[in-house]
């Protein structure tokens, strides 16, 4: 079963970890249910509804004893981030967005079939279609 | 949900704390906001019911007096009616009277869903789901006769009179443990300053104004665990924790509550401090 892809914290991310219920309707991610946005039907994560209320998201939480303001939290976090510069700390994998697969491509060895040399392609020779 | 049903769905617990007016707990960050919420909430729409109740009360005796003065001066049915009238008066003067003591005698500082319940609701997501949140909290009025540290009164007789009252309100304190191992403590100190300007002009009439200025002090220390985070400045090696102690001082008027942007300012300013070791990116 896919692991949820939301993180949480404030001031320094780390990933969920739960089981996901289903995937976010907009960035497609798998989200477990503490973070799908009730607002949205509980179709999309709270992350991508943070980005519709932003604008609202720095005001006052409600006091609504039966409101979870989660979804005010991470839309007060995405206007703090914005607004005060802040970047947080992240741990546990380094970005939930891409996974091994994805940073396949950045690999500088993949490609090449001499994993020793860098900087040519296969013929071994210098030419103008190496990097 | 009105405000006194508001106050009697409230649990034996909740209700102990707005009569003690003091929150002194370790528990969950989850649990805590399950408990204070309803606190909030009543608070909220207690404030607008009690002017209501205030007002009404006013309005009854000063009718229920001019009914029953009207009443005995008349005679016959209409001396009944209007007597009966003014009793009726009374009785609906008591009745809101009772309301508005009883929402009074409950009410709490405003500083409850200003700044406790957003700051609990960020750092819940900070802190782990089973990790307690200490809270000591005193939502005793900051005008309250216990807190007055000092009356500056005028050295001479006469007019116009300018008494300054000075009110310490260290109200809200407490720590928590972050997931990523940061210990947290916090501070807030509310300075209230409270000048009362009586002025008495040539027909003799006296006209008194208050001015209210509030300074809040929001003290943080924070110590990073140095397997995670390395100072920037200040490093003294081998130590397991490096402790960053934060303060901000901050003037307004007393209905613009800062605390909240200042203890989250603190925090964030107390990780700008640190860097990542292993394991944690920015």
């Amino acid at each position: 079963m896919n692991e949820c892809m939301s993180k949480q914290g404030f001031f320094s991310l780390r990933a969920c970890g739960e089981p996901a219920a289903t995937d976010c309707a907009t960035c497609s991610r798998p989200i477990c249910s503490r973070h799908l946005s009730p607002t949205s039907g509980f179709t999309r994560c709270l992350d991508c509804t943070a980005r519709g209320v932003e604008g609202d998201a720095l005001k006052q939480p409600g006091v609504d004893p039966g409101v979870d303001d989660r979804e005010w939290a991470y839309g007060y976090r995405r206007g703090y981030y914005a607004s005060h510069s802040y970047s947080p700390f992240n741990y546990g994998d380094d970005d939930s967005y891409y996974d091994d697969y994805d940073m396949r491509s950045f690999d500088r060895d993949l490609g090449t079939s001499n994993a020793g040399i860098t900087g040519t392609d296969a013929d071994g020779k210098a030419d103008w279609t190496d990097s | 949900m009105s405000a006194t049903g508001l106050l009697k769905s409230l649990s034996d617990e909740q209700k102990a704390i707005l009569a003690e007016k003091k929150v002194k707990l370790n528990r969950p960050a989850d649990e805590l906001l399950n408990l204070l919420k309803p606190i909030a909430a009543f608070d909220v729409a207690a404030a607008p019911a009690r002017k209501q109740a205030g007002c009404s009360l006013a309005v009854l005796i000063v009718l229920s007096v001019i009914v029953a003065i009207y009443g005995l001066n008349q005679e016959g049915n209409l001396r009944t009616v209007c007597l009966a009238l003014a009793g009726a008066f009374i009785v609906a003067a008591i009745v809101n009277g009772r309301t508005w003591g009883r929402l009074k005698g409950a009410d709490v500082s405003d500083n409850l869903s200003n700044i406790v319940i957003p700051f609990l609701t960020i750092l819940r997501e900070d802190v782990a789901p089973a990790e307690p949140v200490t809270l000591d909290i005193d939502l005793t009025a900051a005008d309250a006769k216990k807190k007055l540290t000092q009356t500056i009164e005028p050295k001479t007789k006469g007019y116009p009179k300018l008494v300054t009252s000075v009110f310490m309100n260290p109200w809200f304190e407490g720590n928590a443990v972050f997931a990523d191992g940061t210990q947290l403590k916090w501070k807030v100190i509310d300075r209230l300053r409270v000048t009362k300007k009586t002025k008495k002009n040539p027909r003799g009439k006296i006209k008194t104004k208050t001015k209210t200025k509030v300074r809040s002090d929001v003290r943080v220390t924070m110590a990073f665990p140095t397997k995670r985070y390395a100072p920037k400045h200040n490093a003294v090696p081998g130590e397991k924790r490096h402790e960053v102690k934060l303060a901000k001082r901050t003037k307004g008027a007393a209905d613009t509550p800062q605390g909240f942007p200042m203890l989250i300012d603190l925090i964030a300013d107390g990780y700008r401090k640190v860097t990542s070791q292993k394991g944690a990116a920015r």
